[in-house]
């Protein structure tokens, strides 16, 4: 995967592959909670969109170099998790979802009345300013690099935790709570931090796409974002490894040619998430791996 | 089925002296940018890349031997969709020039783009005053209106004929406020009180508790400092609730004529704005609207159409006497030295701010019984002459003004 | 007159009567949702955009078939109830033996199919629904002016809403419906058809939402878009009420949403929102279960909501009957 994304900006349009990027990395950590641990969150965009706020500001206002503008927007939105996650964790399934989905929606209306963020005209002009004081990100390729830089990294990060004790035991508690529990783990605790590792992911990729974009605005924390998540993660495949990315790559590929047809992208969108529910429930990846017998 | 929009090419004939020119890649390309499918559809939409294709026709470009190519695109009232678009444009598909935008937020992220690429941003939709203030760029030139015209045209006129005693309903974002302050301030100056204020959410959908207190207040005018769909409800339940009939006049602050059409004369009656344009106020405007209506469903041409026309013809103009339109700062400085001249708009001019000069008008909506035909809805009240309708220049804080 | 928190008496009393107006109409849609999810155990995402088809229903009728609202309000929810069932039959019923947020995420991607299907043939302008002459005009009640309309939803919307509450909490019918949800193998046995009854009833749920949304077409814009800006308050109301409780709904959307709504909005403008919101959250706390029993609906939810019923299935009995 690292060496197809390293050859793609010679084939396709650089600024179009980091925003499928960033949304891949917001769908890796979103798969992180649904995958893994069994918790739909439908208020995701939240730590999306309010880390891209944070770190726009960061970098504009205060004037930060784009690597503490992005650590400060990832910062953001761990914080946002975790209090998120304390009032949310404690319920189940749907209950769970209205939850995140109240107070994203909380968060989105704070955002638009919030004067930092200039509501509907969002934070434009975001300066993307010199990578460690040396590499000028106003080009495209050092731009690009960066961050799939930062996907790697954090695709990598993503993986160590799946594959560590921590991850098993997070499996364990979405096969069988009481019985995680029973064996002793707190399993409370361990969806907390889940949820603010995830939190804090979806950040990352929030403060890096308004740095590739140089504009965050309300659509970020707006809920139909964390529809688009989601559908990312489903078609890819939910609880695989790659499923996000590929989710996340098919849905911005597109939404591009959709452009052009105004409307008909949320028909289409829609028609996914039907077909997906109802017949492709283990989404690309998933069935890929199925036919090919591996685990992706 | 709805047409594709984007790169719709109309690829208006080569010539053969276009060897003689100098232009990116051989063809000038207009971008057309707009809502396509959302509240602002019928009063820019697909209405302007006909009004586009119209000023290219009406130029002669063919004849000149000039190869001009128009692409519309949805940027669906996001500025995140925008600017990709523009981005794209500009990078990939080299586009020229970006017109129209509506949705100041949208048109503020594009402004930036496109002084960064050094193209040219001709803003006909969008409302912003600090497009030609503080945001202004030797890229951009803003052309139709502005909320600064708005406020004056509308605001000290109703004060001037007996409507002193204000409140507002304002949608509760930036534009909303801007409207609301810029509009505020003119009605104090010229004599006039303000004399309540609420915030309605953004977007929202009933407004009966809102416009329970504008009765309340007894003030004389109701404005509203909101737009799009949010003026038309507004509009709506205040009949519903007896507003007008009470005695209470409602000054819709940004409103179209394709706002009157969709609320009907019944209830739209006595409702008073400004606007830069009306399709019925000469044979000039009456002769373009019966080439555009039937290219558009029958929807007659907006103020927002009719900019985007002048706009692109003064563009063009330009671009031949400059045998070039690869700098865009160029470009607009041209537009700038030339004075303006086309069928819609007359005469004017372009300031060094980026501002296009032109009279404004106010315009009362005809009762029913006036109304002579469909679209046949106003009549003229005033014409605010060219060198009040806008703001000084000193006055905006644009940095390309040397005070 | 008097002054509460500034306000005047007569203002006051006109904002608690527009709360109340508005607040019968989301109890309607809440209502319809409540259903839903209380006997089917499925999140109708869809509800909004049911909403939205309800109002284009009666839109069409009109300029189509030349009828008026008073036919709207009885053919408009019998169509897109139609529809609702159609949708059940093809969709949701091979989603019953999943996880429950399939439900959800298939009614979701309904919604945005809705929604953007409207939006490419119409557009989001909106398009123009008069009030019917029967009911045009208002009472100048002394301290507000009460348009006759809005006073009609009112009566109306309590009348349904206290009619279906009784079908179901009280009357044959809906015992079968409360039982079907509970044991649906044990009731089948019984020889009743199980699967028939809860596709009429989803159908009942969308048909609710699209009365609701023939009786907001003569007052909000009839827009593709006006399913998408209610239907999370509408969860807010059906979630505070607590899940799956009809009278919960009809009682919170009445009173509580109504007059947060607008007081809200007068005091703290679009803090309210985030007032509903917090609400929202807090009801998810344990105290929802005692207001839940208090409502006298505890019977209704589903055993796996009550943290100490997961293991013993006699939390929730079978009513007779």
């Amino acid at each position: 995967m690292a060496s197809l994304l390293v050859l793609a900006p010679m084939f396709a349009y650089p600024v179009f592959l980091m925003k499928a990027l960033c949304f891949a990395l917001f769908a890796c950590a979103f798969n992180l909670l649904i995958g893994y641990v069994g918790l739909l969150s439908f208020g995701h965009a939240l730590f999306f969109g309010w880390a891209s706020y944070i770190s726009a500001h960061a970098a504009k206002v205060w004037g930060l170099p784009p690597e503490l503008a992005i650590l400060s927007g990832a910062a953001a939105a761990a914080g946002l998790g975790a209090i998120v996650g304390a009032l949310a964790i404690r319920r189940q399934g749907i209950y769970f979802a209205m939850i995140t989905l109240a107070l994203a929606q909380m968060m989105y209306f704070f955002a638009v009345q919030a004067p930092f963020t200039h509501g509907e005209d969002g934070i434009q002009a975001v300066p993307r300013g010199k990578l460690f004081g040396l590499i000028d990100l106003a080009d495209q390729t050092n731009m690009y690099v960066t961050v799939l830089v930062i996907f790697l990294g954090c695709f990598l990060l993503i993986y160590r935790i799946i594959n560590s004790p921590f991850g098993e035991v997070l499996k364990a508690i979405r096969e069988n709570e009481p019985r995680a529990i029973s064996l002793g783990y707190r399993s409370e605790r361990y969806k907390l931090v889940a949820f603010v590792l995830s939190a804090t992911f979806a950040g990352v990729a929030g403060a890096t796409k308004a740095l590739v974009f140089q504009l965050a605005s309300l659509t970020d924390v707006d809920w139909p974002m964390s529809g688009e998540v989601i559908l990312m993660t489903l078609v890819g495949g939910l609880g695989t490894l790659f499923g996000p990315v590929a989710g996340a790559f098919f849905v911005v590929t597109l939404e591009n040619y959709l452009t052009t047809i105004g409307q008909w992208v949320f028909v289409v969108q829609g028609v996914i998430f039907v077909v997906c529910v109802l017949l492709f429930r283990r989404g690309i990846i998933g069935e890929l791996a199925q036919v090919l017998r591996v685990k992706l | 089925m709805k047409r594709l929009f984007t790169l719709t090419a109309v690829a208006v004939v080569f010539g053969c002296g276009y060897a003689q020119a100098q232009y990116t890649d051989g063809t000038i390309k207009i971008g057309v940018m707009n809502d396509m499918s959302g509240t602002y559809s019928d009063l820019s939409g697909q209405g302007s890349v006909i009004a586009a294709r119209m000023a290219v026709e009406d130029f002669g470009a063919a004849a000149k031997g000039m190869k001009v190519e128009i692409v519309g695109a949805d940027h669906q009232n996001k500025p995140d969709v925008g600017s990709n678009v523009v981005r794209t444009w500009i990078d990939v598909d080299k586009v020229d020039v970006i017109v129209d935008v509506p949705t100041s937020s949208v048109a503020l992220a594009v402004n930036e783009i496109v002084r960064d690429k050094n193209k040219v941003f001709l803003v006909s939709g969008a409302a912003a005053s600090d497009l030609t203030g503080p945001k202004c760029t030797p890229n951009t030139i803003h052309w139709t209106y502005d909320t600064w015209a708005l406020a004056n045209g509308t605001g000290k006129a109703i004060v001037k004929t007996g409507g002193d005693t204000w409140f507002f309903l304002t949608a509760d974002y930036a534009f909303g406020h801007a409207l609301e302050r810029d509009t505020a301030a003119v009605v104090e100056k010229n004599g006039g009180k303000v004399v309540g204020r609420v915030r309605h959410p953004f977007p929202g959908t009933d407004f009966s508790s809102f416009l329970l207190q504008a009765q309340a207040s007894k003030a004389k005018i109701i404005g509203l400092a909101n737009a799009g769909s949010d003026t038309i409800n507004s509009i709506k339940q205040a009949s519903e609730f007896g507003i007008t009939q009470s005695g209470q006049n409602l000054a819709a602050l940004l409103a179209f004529i394709t706002d009157v059409h969709a609320l009907g004369l019944q209830t739209a009656q006595g409702l008073i704005m400004t606007e830069a344009w009306y399709w019925d106020l000469n044979d000039a405007n009456r002769e373009f609207t019966k080439k555009f209506a039937p290219q558009f469903k029958g929807v007659h041409p907006t103020m927002v159409h009719a900019g985007v026309y002048s706009a692109v013809t003064h563009y063009l103009k330009a671009v031949e006497a400059l045998k070039s339109d690869a700098d865009g700062k160029a470009v607009v400085a041209k537009m700038k030295e030339m004075p303006t001249d086309d069928k819609l708009f007359g005469k004017g001019e372009v300031r060094a701010d980026g501002r296009k000069i032109h009279p404004m008008y106010l315009f009362e909506v005809k009762k029913p019984a006036e109304s002579k035909a469909p679209w046949d809805y106003y009549k003229l009240r005033a014409t605010i002459p060219a060198d009040e309708a806008f703001r000084p220049l000193a006055d905006g804080g644009c940095p390309l003004v040397k005070s | 007159m008097f002054e509460l928190f500034g306000i005047s008496s007569q203002a006051l009393f006109g904002q608690l009567l527009i709360g109340l107006i508005n607040g019968s109409f989301y109890a309607l849609l809440s209502l319809g949702l409540a259903v839903i999810f209380g006997m089917l155990n499925i999140i109708n995402f869809a509800h909004g955009a049911q909403y939205m088809l309800g109002a284009f229903a009666a839109y069409f009728l009109l300029q189509y078939a030349g009828l008026g609202y008073w036919w709207a309000i009885v053919l408009a929810p019998i169509v897109v109830g139609i529809t609702g069932i159609i949708i059940e039959r093809l969709f949701l019923q091979w989603l019953y033996k999943l996880d429950h947020l399939y439900g959800l995420l298939l009614t979701f991607g309904l919604a945005l199919i809705f929604e953007g299907t409207f939006r490419n043939f119409f557009g989001s302008s909106g398009l123009p629904y008069s009030v019917p002459p029967a009911l045009q005009g208002g009472q100048n009640l002394g301290f507000m002016f009460l348009p006759n309309y809005r006073g009609w939803v009112v009566v109306f919307s309590l009348a349904v809403c206290l009619t279906t509450w009784f079908v179901i909490e009280r009357t044959k019918l809906g015992s079968y419906l409360r039982a079907a949800t509970e044991n649906p193998a044990l009731v089948r046995a019984f020889g009743i058809n199980v699967p028939r009854m809860i596709t009429l009833t989803y159908g009942f749920g969308v048909a609710l939402a699209a009365l609701a949304g023939v009786m907001a077409a003569p007052i909000y814009n009839v827009s593709p878009q006006m399913g998408a800006n209610l239907i999370i308050v509408v969860f807010a109301v059906v979630v505070i009420g607590g899940m799956g409780s009809i009278m919960g709904a009809i009682v919170t959307g009445f009173i509580q949403h109504g007059n947060i709504h607008h007081h809200g909005d007068r005091a703290f403008d679009t803090a309210s929102r985030p007032v509903r919101k917090e609400r929202l959250a807090c009801s998810a706390s344990p105290r929802r279960a005692a207001i839940r029993r208090c409502a006298g609906t505890a019977r209704r939810l589903p055993s796996w909501s009550w943290p100490h019923c997961s293991s013993s299935r006699r939390c929730s009995p079978i009513p007779s009957f």
